[in-house]
C-alpha cells in the first residue's frame, strides 16, 4: 500500500498546481513499474532488503519488544515507547508506530513479490523465493490481524477499496505459494549464494503455517526432510573463530562471524546476513535496535566497559519475563548457561577497584544500610548492582543478540547476522505437529535430541545420562511452548508463535497471575482476550481506503 | 494519472520602494515586499467528502495539520479527583491532557482529531533600509514568515539522546513539583497518543545585515587604486520566534527516522572583507 501513497503524493503534488492551464497537466508515463524478466534478479535481492528493513527499522528503537512485551518472554525495562501499549493493553491504538510499520511493510513486500510472480518468464527458482517472501507476509499479517486484504496482482493504480478477505482464501494462497517454493527452490549449497532462501527455509515456514492452520498431518510432512534429509547437525562441538574466548558451543551459533553456514554452523538454515557499511555499501539496512533491546545497559555500572566478549553496548530496553529467568530451565541446560542468559558480570574495567556496600543478598546499597556488609570489588570480581538496576541496567539477558562494533563503541545499529531458523526449529515444529496429533512418543523423540545436545556437558560432568530426557507423558502443546523458549528465546517472534497457537491469552494470563512484576508499571495491564489477541488495522489504512470500509478488529477505535 | 480534486488559490503581492531621506551626504532608501496566499480544496473525487487519510479537507488549504488538540497537562489532583475517569481513563499525572472531541469518554485517532492550523505561511513579508552617509552603508534586511504550523519533533521525542540533543532544560517539564500544563512529564508513557506537537512557527528573522565604508576616491587614487571597500556583513543575525528548538526552518528529526543524520541547525555567520578593483 506504500505504493498507493506514493501516487496519492504525487497525484498531491498536481493538485497543488491545478490553477495552470490544463494542458500543463498532460503527462507522459516514461517508467511504470517494470515487469520486465531481466529485473527479476535485482527485485528478489530488493525483497531480501525490504525484510531486512521491516525488522531492522530504528525509527521507534522499541519495535522488537513490541513482539515479546505482554507475552511470557519479554518484560519492559528501559522502554521507548512504540511497545507500551504491548504490555499495558488497554492503550493500544489504531495509530501505534509499530503496528504502521509491520502492515505497510508486509504489503509493500507483498506488492514487490506480486511483481515478480507476475512477470512474464520468471525462472521458477525466483518465482519460488518471491512465494516465499509473500507466505511469510501473509502468514503474518493473517496469525496477528485475522482477516485482512489479499492483493494477488501487481497494484500498479491506485486503489481504495480494499476489503478484508476470509482466512480460509488467505490460508489458499499461503498454501499454494509455499507449496510451490518447497518444489522450485534449490536446496542448501545450491542456492546463488548462502544468504539466499533454500528449500528447508520454505518447509519451515510452511510447518509453522500449516501448524496454525490446524494441518498437523501436512506439518509434519513438510518439515520432517529438513531433519531427514541429513544437510544440518546440530552443533554440539566448539567452532570458528572465537575458540579462545570463554563460551560453550551453543553460543558459538550467535557470535558474528560464526552464524554462517560457510564459517562453520552447521545448525543455520536462514541466516539474514549483515556487513559493515563501509565494506559493502548497503551492508547494514537500516540500524537494527535487537542488541539495544535485549542487552542489558550493564555499561552504567561503574567498572564495567563496553567489550566484544560481553556483546557490546545494550540499552535494557526488553527484559526477560519472571517466567523465563524462573520457571523454564532445569539445572544444567547450556541454553541457560552463563553465556546464553547472562545472569553474572565480572568488573571488566582495567585497575578499577571501589568500596561498596552489599546487603545479604548480594544487592548493593547505600553506605551504612543498616544489615550491609562493606566490601572493596576490583577489577575481574563478581559485579553487584542494586535492586533498582534490575529494571533497566542489569538483569539475566540473552546473549544472541550481543555484538559489538569497534567503530561505534556507543552502539547504533548492530551489525551482525540475524539467526532466523535453525535446525532445532524443525525439530520443535515436528514435535508440535507429532503433539497436536497425538503422537506424543514421536514428540518426545524429538525433543530428546534437542535435550541431548542441551545437557550434553552436563551429563557427562554429573555422570547423570538422563538429565534433561523428556518422556511422552511430559508432551502437550505447552510443554512445547516452553521448549521454544528455552531453545528460541530471543530468536522467535514470541507474539506471533502465541497467536499462531492460540495460547496468546492463556499465557498472558499465566503472566499476571503467577509472575507478575513487582513494580507497578511493569506489569501487564488492560488484557482482553476478545481484543488483545487480534492487532488493530492502522487508522490511517482504513481512512485511506475511501471507497470500502476495510473494517476494524472488534474493540479498537 | 488523473485529477482527483480542485482548489482554489488566491494570492496578492505588494512592493513598495520609499526614498525617505535624499541628501548628498545621507540617505536612507527602504524597499518593503508583502505577500499573501490563501489556498483552499473546493472539491474531491467529486462527491463532497473530505479525504482524512491524506488530509485533505474541503474548505481547507491542501496543507494542514490535522491532530489532537493539547489543552494542558494533567495534574495529580485532577486524577485524584478521578476527572480523567470519563475523558481519558488511562491518563496518568504528568501526561498530554488532549480534548476529547466528540465526548464519548476516551481519547480515540478516530474521533477526537482536528485541523490544527496550516503547513504553509498566511503572510510572508520583508522590509530592507538602506543608511548612506558619505562613504559609509548600512543595510538591514528583516524577514517575517507568519501564520503557519509544523510539527515540533523535539517536543514529540521529550528526549536529549544522553546529551547529544541540546536545549532541553529550557522547556521545563511536568514534576509534581513543577506543574506545568504546557509540557509533559518525561514518562515514557506521557505522550501515549502519539500527540505530533503542532506548534506556531512564525518567526521575524534579521536576515542580512552589512555595513561597509567605501573609500574616497583620492585617497584610493593615491594607492594607485580603482576603487577600495571594506565591510562586514552578518547572516540570520537575530531570530524571534516562539518556536522552541534551534529554528523554525530547520530540520531536526528524531534519531532513527529517515535523514535524521542530515539535522543542521541554522547558521549565523559574519564576514569581514574588503573589495579592491584595480
Amino acid at each position: 500500500m506504500k505504493i498507493q501513497k506514493l501516487i496519492y503524493t504525487a497525484a498531491a503534488a498536481a493538485l497543488t498546481v491545478s490553477s495552470c492551464s490544463k494542458d500543463f497537466l498532460e503527462e507522459k508515463m516514461y517508467s511504470s513499474y517494470s515487469v520486465d524478466v531481466n529485473d527479476v534478479p535485482a527485485k528478489i535481492i530488493g525483497l531480501h532488503r525490504q525484510f531486512a528493513a521491516l525488522w531492522g527499522w530504528s525509527d521507534s528503537q522499541g519495535f522488537v519488544g513490541c513482539f515479546q512485551d505482554g507475552t511470557d518472554v519479554g518484560a519492559p525495562g528501559d522502554v521507548q515507547g512504540v511497545e507500551i501499549p504491548f504490555y499495558q493493553y488497554a492503550t493500544l491504538t489504531s495509530e501505534n508506530p509499530g503496528i504502521n510499520h509491520l502492515w505497510s511493510s508486509l504489503y509493500s513486500i507483498i506488492n514487490n513479490a506480486n511483481i515478480i510472480i507476475s512477470t512474464e518468464g520468471v525462472l521458477p527458482a525466483d518465482k519460488a523465493e518471491a512465494e516465499f517472501f509473500r507466505a511469510y507476509s501473509y502468514n503474518l499479517l493473517v496469525t496477528l490481524w485475522g482477516k485482512v486484504p489479499l492483493v494477488v496482482e501487481n497494484t500498479s493504480t491506485p486503489r481504495t477499496d480494499y476489503v478484508r478477505e476470509d482466512i480460509a482464501k488467505i490460508d489458499e494462497l499461503i498454501t499454494s505459494d509455499l507449496t510451490d517454493a518447497v518444489a522450485n527452490l534449490p536446496e542448501v549449497d545450491k542456492t546463488a549464494t548462502q544468504n539466499r532462501i533454500n528449500k528447508d527455509c520454505a518447509r519451515i515456514l510452511a510447518a509453522e503455517a500449516f501448524l496454525r492452520m490446524g494441518k498437523n498431518k501436512e506439518a509434519e510432512d513438510i518439515v520432517s526432510p529438513v531433519i531427514d534429509e541429513g544437510h544440518y547437525s546440530l552443533i554440539q562441538e566448539r567452532y570458528g573463530k572465537f575458540l579462545s574466548d570463554n563460551g560453550d558451543y551453543y553460543s558459538d551459533m550467535f557470535r558474528w562471524g560464526n552464524q554462517r553456514r560457510s564459517q562453520g554452523n552447521t545448525e543455520g538454515v536462514w541466516i539474514f546476513q549483515m556487513e559493515y557499511n563501509n565494506t559493502v555499501p548497503g551492508g547494514t539496512i537500516n540500524a537494527p535496535q535487537q542488541r539495544r533491546n535485549w542487552v542489558a545497559a550493564f555499561h552504567k555500572l561503574s567498572g564495567m566497559v563496553n567489550a566484544d566478549s560481553l556483546g557490546g553496548r545494550g540499552n535494557g530496553r526488553l527484559r526477560l519475563s519472571n517466567y523465563v529467568k524462573y520457571g523454564v530451565y532445569q539445572e544444567g541446560d547450556v541454553r541457560n548457561s552463563n553465556y546464553n542468559i547472562r545472569r553474572k558480570l565480572y568488573y571488566n574495567k582495567p585497575g578499577f577497584q571501589e568500596t561498596i556496600w552489599i546487603d545479604a543478598d548480594g544487592f548493593k546499597v547505600a553506605e551504612g544500610t543498616a544489615g550491609a556488609t562493606q566490601i572493596t570489588v576490583k577489577t575481574g570480581d563478581l559485579v553487584h548492582w542494586s535492586v533498582a538496576d534490575t529494571l533497566a541496567v542489569m538483569y539475566p539477558h540473552c546473549t544472541k543478540w550481543g555484538g559489538y562494533d569497534v567503530t561505534d563503541d556507543f552502539g547504533w545499529s548492530l551489525v551482525k547476522d540475524w539467526p532466523l531458523m535453525r535446525l532445532a526449529d524443525a525439530y520443535l515444529l515436528r514435535a508440535e505437529a507429532r503433539v497436536m496429533s497425538g503422537n506424543a512418543q514421536g514428540a518426545a523423540d524429538d525433543i530428546n535430541v534437542l535435550r541431548d545436545r542441551a545437557f550434553k556437558t552436563f551429563r557427562a560432568e554429573s555422570g547423570n545420562a538422563e538429565a534433561g530426557k523428556v518422556s511422552a507423558a511430559d508432551m502437550s502443546i505447552d510443554f512445547i511452548l516452553d521448549e521454544r523458549i528455552r531453545e528460541l528465546v530471543g530468536e522467535e517472534n514470541r507474539r506471533y508463535t502465541l497467536c499462531r497457537t492460540g495460547k496468546l491469552a492463556d499465557r498472558v494470563e499465566m503472566m499476571m497471575t503467577r509472575f507478575a512484576e513487582g513494580v507497578d508499571e511493569k506489569k501487564i495491564t488492560g488484557f482482553d482476550a476478545n481484543v488483545h489477541t487480534l492487532l488493530p488495522i492502522p487508522l490511517s489504512e482504513i481512512q485511506l481506503n475511501k471507497d470500502a470500509v476495510l473494517e476494524q478488529n472488534p474493540g479498537y477505535k | 494519472m488523473s485529477n482527483i480534486g480542485e482548489t482554489e488559490n488566491f494570492g496578492v503581492e505588494f512592493t513598495l520602494n520609499t526614498h525617505n531621506i535624499d541628501k548628498t551626504n545621507f540617505k536612507w532608501a527602504s524597499s518593503f515586499v508583502i505577500s499573501t496566499n490563501k489556498n483552499k480544496i473546493v472539491d474531491l473525487y467529486g462527491d463532497g467528502m473530505d479525504d482524512i487519510g491524506n488530509r485533505w479537507f474541503i474548505g481547507e488549504p491542501v496543507g494542514v495539520v490535522y491532530d489532537y488538540e493539547m489543552v494542558g497537562i494533567w495534574q495529580e489532583d485532577e486524577i485524584e479527583r478521578g476527572e480523567h475517569l470519563n475523558w481519558d481513563p488511562e491518563a496518568k499525572a504528568g501526561d498530554v491532557k488532549l480534548r476529547d472531541v466528540n465526548g464519548d469518554g476516551k481519547i480515540t485517532p478516530e474521533n477526537d482529531k482536528t485541523i490544527q492550523g496550516q503547513t504553509t505561511p498566511k503572510f510572508t513579508a520583508g522590509l530592507t533600509n538602506t543608511f548612506t552617509y558619505k562613504g559609509f552603508t548600512l543595510s538591514v534586511f528583516i524577514t517575517t514568515v507568519q501564520g503557519l504550523k509544523r510539527n515540533n519533533s523535539l517536543l514529540a521525542a521529550r528526549s536529549d539522546e544522553m546529551g547529544r540533543r541540546n536545549f532541553t532544560t529550557e522547556v521545563g517539564y511536568w514534576t509534581p513539583e513543577n506543574r506545568s500544563n504546557e509540557y509533559s512529564s518525561l514518562s515514557k508513557s506521557a505522550n501515549r497518543n502519539e500527540y505530533k506537537y503542532p506548534s506556531d512557527a512564525s518567526f521575524t528573522r534579521i536576515k542580512d545585515v552589512t555595513f561597509s565604508y567605501t573609500f574616497p576616491q583620492r585617497l584610493s587614487d593615491a594607492m594607485h587604486l580603482g576603487a577600495v571597500t571594506l565591510y562586514a556583513t552578518g547572516r540570520n543575525i537575530l531570530t524571534f520566534t516562539k518556536w522552541k528548538g534551534w529554528d523554525p526552518e530547520a530540520d531536526m528529526a528524531q534519531r532513527g527516522f529517515s535523514n535524521y543524520e542530515k539535522n543542521y541547525p541554522m547558521t549565523k555567520s559574519v564576514v569581514f572583507g574588503m573589495n579592491i578593483t584595480f
